[in-house]
């Protein structure tokens, strides 16, 4: 079989990749274990990054410190043109404004923000007993651009990134369905079902008021623990 | 007395000391955490923090409030950890051990996997190049793009590090059960 | 407050088991006092202890007919416990005192576990066991799917998720996170600065104080949530709730916007320092001083 180049599946793990590219890799990846165990790993190691303090505890008397080299120095610049560069052209802008960057994900106010990008919806349905998995595809016109918000297609668009690698993780899960004691599914499924539950309400919520920025949030939230959950259970059946 | 952020950037900006502390309690954990995790030396990045304080206070004035103070702030500290690094290069022509093999086998490496309690240390350890390109992207989220334009290198070069450190970070952080 | 049931495998140790079918351990070894040291134990209980010495010893009893007992130490990393063979784990019973200042890596499946006094660093991952955290750990990272945790400490940072089981947490914790799915979430913590406290259907209470410049959220989609602040506190509340009912005891007003399924309510505590925000879908949002 022929493997990707690690350069290209670490572009798709940071979204980087193009609708057709992402389509053909997927592709793979529902064929190929180990790439698809790449993935997963970088993506663990990702998720350990980002649950990292954002803040550090600075050391005490740094204040003082910095106090006293003003006070030797007081002269500050003239409020002139000569601060940091602007903005550059060409950068994504995301929302209102023009941030300088893609939101810092440690200033990120949790609500995971991710590229937009329109494709069928997936409904995952709970895992049976036997962990099989049962995909319903509501299949919908595959559209390039992002939608504009306040469209049935936005909440698409906002679900599919975390589908995607909700089923890349329930076929790690399926696979290695040995490893899991039947007590421990059943807490999966269980929970689940919780989480499924959650995203029903929120998916009918918006579809009523497809503006409601606080329902989509939640929405993003539960989805967040819904991979958790899948994470933590993966991480268990594969050793890591 | 308490105001956010942005209130009290700009009272700074027009003098007021005491606002400059207050800004300066908010700020600083996150700004040394920055200079700690790029310059992976704990005195290095209490000279650092000071330095961009000193240099907030003095640049302050030509802040211009369209973007946000913490993002102008973060990329201030940013540029200061990397300025450092291009002076002390110069100065003192560091010798950085290229091969990741030898990285691999040295002493210290972690042979306990778990990652989590380990990740700080794994990330001190990276080689700057691989590890400044991590930390940037993968904690601080600049873009691909932007890492380039702030170390001088092509993208495909910034993604060639950030490989490189995840790579690193993986192999000394993930060991099979022995 | 709910506590974790303690060490059930270790009262079953004391009960008396037979003798027979169990091996009793007793072993040693010198170690770093700043280590790192992992542990396996699948089935029975692991209680860890820091202690002011640089060696780690290990009591307690494993099966006979199971897999080996090991404890292993390289330069500063040591490993002990037992390993999954082929069949189903037997449970061991570990007590483990360890250099205090080790950092320390426990895996088990349905063994509890207890750490106390360790200041290194802890990292506990389990399926079905509870786990216990005291001590000033510094950092700690806990998970199990369906054990209770319970967590009660000094530490900077702090990362704990459960799927279906509670998690109680007290003491001071600089940087929280404390996720479940339909656990409950309970905390009680002098002062935090960044906190994310969660659960999709179990309840999230809260009673503490919250520092001036902090960040806290309290999420969940249908469970209640229940937040007492310290008075004197100096915060922002909002609150955004889809459908569920929203009271205040704290001082000033609720000020609400929004109109039939995107409320939201604003009220300043002090001077406004700290942001304190509120999300719920439909469980029932309460207010006010501890």
């Amino acid at each position: 079989m022929h493997h990707p180049h690690e350069e290209r599946l670490q572009d798709y793990v940071d979204d980087l990749l193009c609708g057709e590219e992402r389509a053909e890799l997927e592709g793979h990846l529902a064929a190929c274990a180990a790439c698809a165990e790449e993935i997963r790993r970088t993506r663990e190691l990702q998720h350990a990054l980002r649950e990292l303090p954002r803040e550090l505890a600075a050391p005490a008397g740094l204040r003082a410190a910095i106090n006293a080299r003003i006070d030797e120095q007081p002269l500050r610049e003239a409020p002139a043109d000569a601060g940091m560069a602007p903005p550059e052209a060409g950068r994504r802008a995301i929302g209102g404004g023009a941030p300088e960057r893609r939101v810092p994900l440690l200033d990120r106010p949790l609500r995971a923000l991710r590229p937009a990008l329109a494709a069928a919806a997936l409904l995952l349905v709970a895992l049976s007993t036997a962990l099989t998995l049962l995909l319903v595809r509501e299949s919908g016109p595959a559209v390039a651009t992002v939608p504009a918000a306040g469209t049935p297609r936005m909440l698409l668009a906002v679900e599919r990134p975390y589908q995607r690698e909700a089923d890349q993780l329930n076929a790690v899960l399926t696979a290695g369905r040995e490893v899991l004691a039947p007590g421990t599914v059943r807490i999966l499924e269980e929970n689940l079902r919780v989480i499924d539950a959650a995203l029903g309400e929120a998916r009918e919520a918006l579809r009523e008021d497809p503006g409601n920025a606080a329902v989509l949030a939640l929405l993003r939230a539960t989805h967040e623990r819904r991979l958790d959950l899948l994470r933590q259970a993966t991480r268990w059946s594969q050793g890591t | 007395m308490e105001a956010d952020i942005e209130t009290l950037a700009a009272r700074a900006a027009a003098g007021d000391r005491p606002a400059f502390d207050a800004l300066y309690e908010r700020c600083v954990g996150r700004v040394y955490a920055i200079c700690l995790r790029m310059s992976a030396d704990a005195g290095e990045a209490e000279r650092l923090t000071q330095d961009v304080f000193v240099r907030v206070w003095r640049k302050l004035g030509s802040f211009r409030a369209e973007s946000r103070f913490t993002t102008w702030l973060h990329r201030l500290a940013v540029n200061e950890v990397l300025q450092s690094r291009r002076s002390d290069q110069r100065r003192l022509r560091r010798v950085e051990p290229t091969d990741d093999e030898v990285l691999l086998r040295a002493p210290g490496r972690a042979e306990v996997p778990g990652l989590r309690l380990d990740l700080e240390r794994a990330i001190a350890q990276l080689p700057p190049g691989a590890r400044h390109v991590l930390v940037l992207f993968d904690i601080e989220g600049y873009s691909q793009e932007e890492i380039g334009r702030m170390l001088g290198i092509a993208v495909g070069t910034v993604k060639a590090q950030l490989h490189r450190a995840r790579r690193l970070l993986r192999a000394r952080l993930e060991r099979p059960e022995a | 407050m709910r506590r974790a049931p303690l060490l059930l495998g270790f009262v079953a140790l004391l009960a008396g088991v037979p003798a027979a079918a169990q091996r009793p351990l007793d072993e040693r070894r010198a170690a770093s006092p700043d280590g790192a040291i992992r542990i396996h134990n699948l089935a029975g209980s692991v209680r860890v202890i820091g202690w002011d010495r640089d060696t780690i010893a290990v009591r307690g009893t494993v099966r006979e007919s199971g897999e080996p007992f090991v404890l292993h130490v390289a330069g500063s990393n040591a490993k002990l416990g037992v390993w999954p063979g082929s069949g189903e784990a037997l449970p061991s019973e570990l007590e483990v005192r360890v250099p205090r200042r080790s950092r320390v890596w426990v895996k088990t499946e349905s063994a509890d576990v207890s750490i106390d006094g360790v200041t290194g660093a802890v990292d506990v991952s389990s399926v079905s066991g509870g786990i216990e955290v005291r001590g000033a750990p510094g950092e700690v990272f806990v998970e199990s799917m369906a054990g209770a945790i319970d967590v009660a400490v000094d530490a900077r940072v702090l990362r704990a998720r459960t799927a279906g089981a509670d998690i109680v947490v007290q003491g001071r914790i600089t940087d929280a996170q404390v996720l479940s799915v339909s656990g409950a979430v309970m905390v009680e913590n002098k002062q935090v600065e960044r906190g994310r406290f969660e659960s999709v259907d179990g309840s999230v209470r809260y009673r503490g104080g919250v520092a001036r410049a902090s960040s806290v959220e309290f999420i969940t989609h249908s469970g209640d949530i229940d937040v007492a602040l310290l008075r004197g506190v100096s915060a922002r509340v909002t609150v955004s709730s889809f459908q569920g009912e929203v009271e205040s005891l704290l001082q000033g007003k609720l000020v609400q916007s929004g109109g039939k399924g995107n409320r939201q309510y604003a009220q300043t505590l002090g001077d406004g320092g700290a942001d304190v925000v509120i999300r719920t879908f439909k469980g029932r949002v309460r207010l006010g001083y501890w």
